[in-house]
């Protein structure tokens, strides 16, 4: 009884250290998923956002992208919108952050595939994003490409997916 | 001497409604009833809300279904479903209806289905239409999908191709 309690002691140890490790020195998927979360609640518009509010988040969404990066948007009943670079991205923030009065960013489904260098990822997920008070909320897949620049990650390619062809 | 006998006392009606005469095997129905709840709420029925209009009159804005996802285990998908598509995930879904089956080229025509040159019945399909498509071929692994509600307008109706893996289900009711 003793050496069993022992064991279970050992192993409830073993598994404390497993987690706290996990949590101190996260995997490359765990920082990207941390990373994604934070994408949304920069991207996040509250209606009490004031104008210079909304400016910062518009730079500090566009901080998420390298520098060459490029967002391709494609979807059903809006233009097709294309952006290379930082800056310019950061201007289509600012603008789309100006234009709406609320509205709440979410990833769901995520899904990353970490490649083998661990120097470059691909993550497909779905952009939840609800305007302002409204029950309805919009969905589109989106594919992001990351990259490890100076040991962060970024985006480097952002598109939306046609679930329908 | 004497022996007494002590009669066990009657557990109260409130306990007794509460957590029942026997607690352990109210416990382990408990246990049973929500592993059961879970799996199938989890992986077999999933709840769905449905938002939008593209599939009025046959679905409304705001209802609730289930998309069953055990639907195409002995058989594929077939023209007229209506099925539930996947985006990156389960957790948000279309749900549209089946014209075109693979392998197919579907044609809008003043607002009429064709398939493979052969006009479709839709009895479905309640509002006038005007709708023009170019024929669109389905891949050997595609089904051509699209909503009931033809009387919005064109651009602003999610349709076309899905793959076949994202076809997950179709509503229960």
């Amino acid at each position: 009884m003793k050496i069993l309690l022992r064991l279970a002691a050992l192993a409830a140890l073993a598994a404390l250290g497993w987690w706290l490790w996990t949590v101190w020195f996260p995997g490359p998927e765990a920082v990207i998923r941390q990373r994604l979360a934070e994408l949304a609640r920069t991207a996040t518009i509250d209606g009490q956002d004031s104008l210079i509010t909304r400016v910062a988040k518009a730079k500090n969404a566009a901080g998420f992208f390298t520098r060459d990066a490029e967002f391709l948007f494609e979807s059903t009943g809006y233009n097709t919108h294309q952006f290379s670079g930082r800056e310019e991205l950061a201007e289509a923030a600012r603008a789309g952050f100006a234009t709406f009065r609320s509205f709440a960013v979410e990833f769901i489904d995520v899904t990353v595939q970490v490649a083998a260098d661990r120097q470059s990822a691909g993550v497909n997920c779905t952009a939840k994003v609800r305007y302002g008070d409204s029950k309805e909320v919009a969905g589109q897949e989106m594919r992001f490409q990351w990259r490890k620049v100076d040991g962060t990650w970024f985006i480097l390619r952002l598109e939306t997916v046609k679930t329908l062809s | 001497m004497q022996r007494h006998v002590t009669t066990p006392t009657q557990p109260g009606w409130l306990r007794i409604f509460l957590i029942g005469r026997r607690p352990k095997t109210t416990l382990v129905r408990a246990g049973v009833l929500i592993a059961t709840c879970f799996v199938v709420f989890r992986f077999i029925l999933l709840p769905i809300r449905i938002t939008g209009s593209s599939m009025l009159p046959t679905y409304r804005d705001g209802q609730i279904n289930f998309a069953n996802r055990l639907a195409y285990l002995r058989h594929e998908p077939q023209r007229g479903d209506v099925v539930s598509i996947r985006l990156a995930g389960p957790s948000m879904m279309l749900m549209k209806r089946i014209i075109g089956l693979p392998g197919e080229t579907v044609v809008f025509r003043a607002g009429h289905v064709h398939i493979n040159g052969q006009l479709l019945d839709e009895p479905y399909v309640k509002q006038p239409c005007d709708w023009e498509k170019g024929p669109v071929v389905c891949g050997p692994d595609e089904y051509y999908v699209v909503g009931d509600n033809r009387s919005m307008p064109f651009e602003l109706h999610e349709q076309g191709r899905a793959e076949r893996d994202r076809i997950i289900g179709k509503p229960l009711l």
